[in-house]
């Protein structure tokens, strides 16, 4: 087991490598800069190249990844191209709030997909079935702004129950804050449960078609029983890999639900940080989005071998 | 005071104890002059104006553009949300008014001696910063210099660059010595890059200002907020007790956020957008119709629009009027390809309307000895929405005067850097935001040696004038030699300026105090400092 993890640790820190080269030179490949950016009107030639010596992007593009490097290995993010203030605070208070949001869209989506889904499987090919399949259907085709734009014409703009804008602060209380979630949350529950919940029926039934259930049936086993210890153990693992694999999506899926609803997380940041041409937040993001993707990847693996004997001692 | 142009070399500082607000009449003139937004004509009846008296208190919250990269640093200071938080924590030297004259604000009268080189400001008196520290020529002087020099990172640099020397007289008066005599100097000091701080301040988290409003907190990308000064010296002025900006950069969230009654007031308002806000009961929109114009440039330095006939061709090949009512849905003015607004107060209304006349377009085609001509034409988003489509209609109206433009849709990211001025671009696509005076834009885009000449036209005659005007002190010349620079943009110049879009804002309905404003949104991004709430 030690080895496996270890392995599966240096592939997540090789693999985390390659994403930061990845965000690092196709970063450079852009055309324009931060400084005519942050200039606009007002870049004469003098001006960007005051600035652009100034916040050291004179360097070759190796050496300034190298230091890059470096700074991450000392847990230094290196800091704003545009302002020249330090990365890691500034995410710091991002991804809190990112995690936030996610954690409480996971903490809805999580038992209502897994729940949906086995309701799904007991009442396999009846009307509760083909409803919630259609509806599943639905929301994993439709891209996740509109039903956040929906969200917002009819219960900001019509019912005025919730406020359109989501934008929470440091130190504000539960009382002031929980109305600000509503709709990011609503947004990120209905477009993420699908995918949990038809692998949820899908792996429900597919356990209970198989043939040792039929014999645990046949030799007399109550149907509880059953389901305890035959069916549960053989389902718990591809649903854990399922859920992790969705908290994922969740984390790095955030930007557009963020960016319409004005949320002050890491996905808004990093879009401001685009348009911008502030490269260095941008990897900065970057790399933290592919980090968390790779961790908790390794998680769903590392989840579905420690479930499954069967993988334990494959290798 | 500020109506009288006569000679503007004395700017009395009668303004102490003048009332600050406008008049009735001046704002009834301004409105008339500016033109109104139907659904705002209302308010400005002189019934309703009476009513109308500044109540004090409330939150005002506005929606406003910006990124996690936005400072307090004057120098550095960019996007909506820089532009309006200058005018918020901060007074300037001077004020611009909404019919584009100034007036004092912490220069309370300044003076030019003869030959409109030497400039003498006269520091406010009693002026106290949020910290409690008075305000004197050390401040400005430290606030001007930040801008000026080698390591300057300023966007204010190139502006202030014509300022040779800056000396204190005494603790009051300051003595600016220009390179070369400009008449309108002190309009250099109305901008948002020149705010006034504190002589050697640099904490940009938590700025200090002499402002109506105190900066309470400051998160880059998210919210700012402010309390009342109480201490502020304008009479009249910053009503409110607090204010706060919301970053909003999605065009549906912030509309979304006017209509549940999130905000107060937004700026930057799609002309798509008008007639649904309009719908919506008691949201107030503000056409301000100022100098915010669109331009194609034609290269005149390489390439075929070396040619004047060719340029001639192209400027009555063009609709203009079309493109006004499609793009902008009316929401603004038709261009005559130079750079004045109707509004500005130099704007030379005997120059004849280039008119859309494809046979004329012809006619030059073939006096630079063509029958047919084919043109690329670059347009991106990142100069201003619809571009493209734009360059659609240009085409359109093109084709029956034997012109052929073949409209390239270039990416936002890079165009400023790679096609736009880049001289081996033939035609390109621009947005100018207008400048508080004529001389700053004309120096700015059509001198030859400007930064921006993003058509390379070159007119020594222009230059020439241009000089001469900016440091003529006589308003009547002055005005004459500005009409005849606007003619020879006008029938020489390598610009076709098809339209100057209106600077369009959006309010609650207890946001009152609104007065069209033509050099930018937001009331020249002074609403903080002059709009008040009712209820």
């Amino acid at each position: 087991m030690t080895a496996i993890l270890a392995k599966r640790l240096a592939m997540g820190i090789v693999l985390v490598l390659l994403a930061s080269a990845l965000l690092f030179f196709a970063g450079e490949l852009l055309p324009g800069d931060f400084a005519t950016k942050l200039l606009g009107s007002s870049a004469t030639p003098e001006a960007v190249e005051a600035l652009r010596r100034a916040r050291g992007v004179d360097a070759p593009a190796l050496t300034r990844y190298l230091d890059w490097l470096a700074g991450l290995m000392r847990g230094d993010l290196g800091t704003s191209l545009t302002n020249g203030r330090e990365i890691g605070p500034l995410i710091a208070t991002r991804l809190k709030n990112t995690l936030m949001l996610a954690g409480a869209a996971a903490l809805i989506a999580v038992p209502l997909a897994v729940g949906l889904g086995t309701l799904a499987a007991i009442f396999r090919d009846r009307l509760f079935d083909r409803a919630i399949l259609v509806l599943s259907m639905v929301t994993v085709a439709t891209p996740e702004f509109f039903f956040a734009y929906m969200a917002i014409a009819v219960f900001a703009v019509n019912l005025h129950w919730v406020p359109s804008i989501s934008i929470v602060t440091a130190g504000m209380s539960f009382e002031r804050m929980w109305p600000l979630l509503v709709l990011p949350v609503m947004t990120l529950v209905i477009t993420s449960c699908a995918h949990m919940i038809r692998m949820t029926r899908a792996s429900i039934v597919s356990v209970m078609d198989s043939d040792y259930v039929g014999t645990a049936l046949l030799k007399g086993l109550p149907e509880w029983q059953v389901v305890v210890r035959h069916v549960l153990p053989n389902v718990m693992s591809p649903i854990a890999a399922v859920v992790v694999l969705n908290l994922a999506d969740l984390v790095v899926g955030l930007i557009i639900v963020e960016t319409i609803f004005a949320y002050p997380g890491m996905g808004q940041l990093m879009v401001d940080s685009v348009s911008k041409q502030d490269i260095t937040v941008v990897q900065a993001c970057g790399l933290i989005f592919a980090a968390t993707y790779i961790l908790l990847n390794m998680i769903a693996d590392l989840l579905a071998i420690a479930l499954n004997p069967r993988l334990r001692y494959a290798r | 005071m500020s109506n009288d142009m006569g000679k503007i070399r004395v700017m009395p500082g009668a303004a102490s104890g003048a009332h600050y607000g406008l008049s009735r009449r001046d704002l009834m003139k301004s409105a008339a002059a500016l033109g109104l937004a139907a659904g705002f004509g209302g308010l400005l009846l002189p019934g309703a104006a009476r009513a109308d008296e500044p109540k004090k208190g409330g939150q005002l919250r506005a929606g406003i553009l910006g990124a996690t990269t936005n400072t307090n640093d004057p120098a550095l200071r960019q996007d909506e949300f820089g532009v309006m938080a200058a005018y918020t924590t901060f007074n300037h030297l001077v004020e611009l008014n909404p019919d584009k004259t100034i007036k004092p604000e912490l220069a309370e009268s300044w003076e030019a001696k003869p030959g409109a080189t030497e400039w003498v400001f006269n520091i406010r008196k009693g002026v106290e910063f949020h910290n409690g520290k008075t305000l004197t020529a050390d401040d400005v002087i430290y606030s001007i210099n930040r801008h000026r020099g080698e390591k300057s990172q300023s966007g204010a640099k190139s502006l202030m660059a014509a300022i040779a020397d800056i000396k204190k007289l005494d603790a009051n008066q300051i003595l600016v010595t220009l390179k070369s005599p400009n008449a309108d100097f002190p309009y250099n000091f109305t901008g948002d890059h020149m705010a006034i701080t504190p002589d050697g301040f640099e904490d940009w988290m938590k700025p200090v200002g002499t402002g109506g409003y105190k900066q309470t907190s400051f998160e880059p990308g998210v919210r700012a907020t402010w309390t009342h000064n109480a201490n502020y010296w304008k009479p009249g002025r910053a009503h409110v007790e607090e204010v706060e900006f919301l970053v909003l950069n999605d065009t549906q969230a912030r509309i979304a956020a006017l209509q549940s009654g999130q905000i107060d007031a937004l700026g930057l308002v799609d002309p798509a957008a008008v007639e649904m806000l309009k719908g919506n009961a008691g949201v107030q929109v503000v056409n301000s119709s100022g100098g915010q114009f669109w331009s194609y440039a034609m290269n005149c330095k390489k390439g075929p629009f070396t040619d004047p006939n060719l340029r001639q061709a192209m400027k009555y090949a063009i609709d203009r009027q079309k493109i006004l009512d499609i793009v902008l849905r009316g929401n603004g003015k038709i261009g005559n390809d130079h750079p004045l607004a109707q509004t500005d107060p130099m704007f030379d209304a005997s120059l004849a309307q280039n008119p859309y006349d494809p046979e004329k377009a012809k006619f030059f085609l073939k006096k630079a000895g063509m029958d047919s001509f084919k043109i690329e034409l670059n347009t991106s988003d990142a100069t201003f929405a619809n571009s493209a489509n734009v360059g659609q209609l240009y085409r359109q109206a093109a084709l029956p005067a034997g012109i052929t433009i073949d409209v390239v849709r270039q990416p936002a990211d890079g165009y400023w850097d790679q096609v736009w001025l880049n001289v081996d671009k033939p035609l390109t696509t621009g947005v100018w935001m207008g400048r508080p005076t004529a001389d700053m834009i004309m120096s700015m885009v059509y001198a030859s040696t400007a930064p921006w000449n993003e058509s390379f036209w070159s007119n020594a005659k222009f230059d020439e004038l241009l000089v001469q005007a900016r440091g003529e002190l006589d308003a009547g010349k002055r005005k004459q030699m500005y009409g005849e620079l606007q003619g020879l943009i006008h029938g020489d110049s390598g610009h076709v300026v098809p339209v100057f879009a209106d600077f369009i804002d959006a309010y609650s309905p207890r946001v009152k105090g609104l007065v069209p404003t033509p050099s930018w949104y937001l009331m020249g991004a002074r609403f903080t400092e002059r709009v008040w709430l009712e209820g």
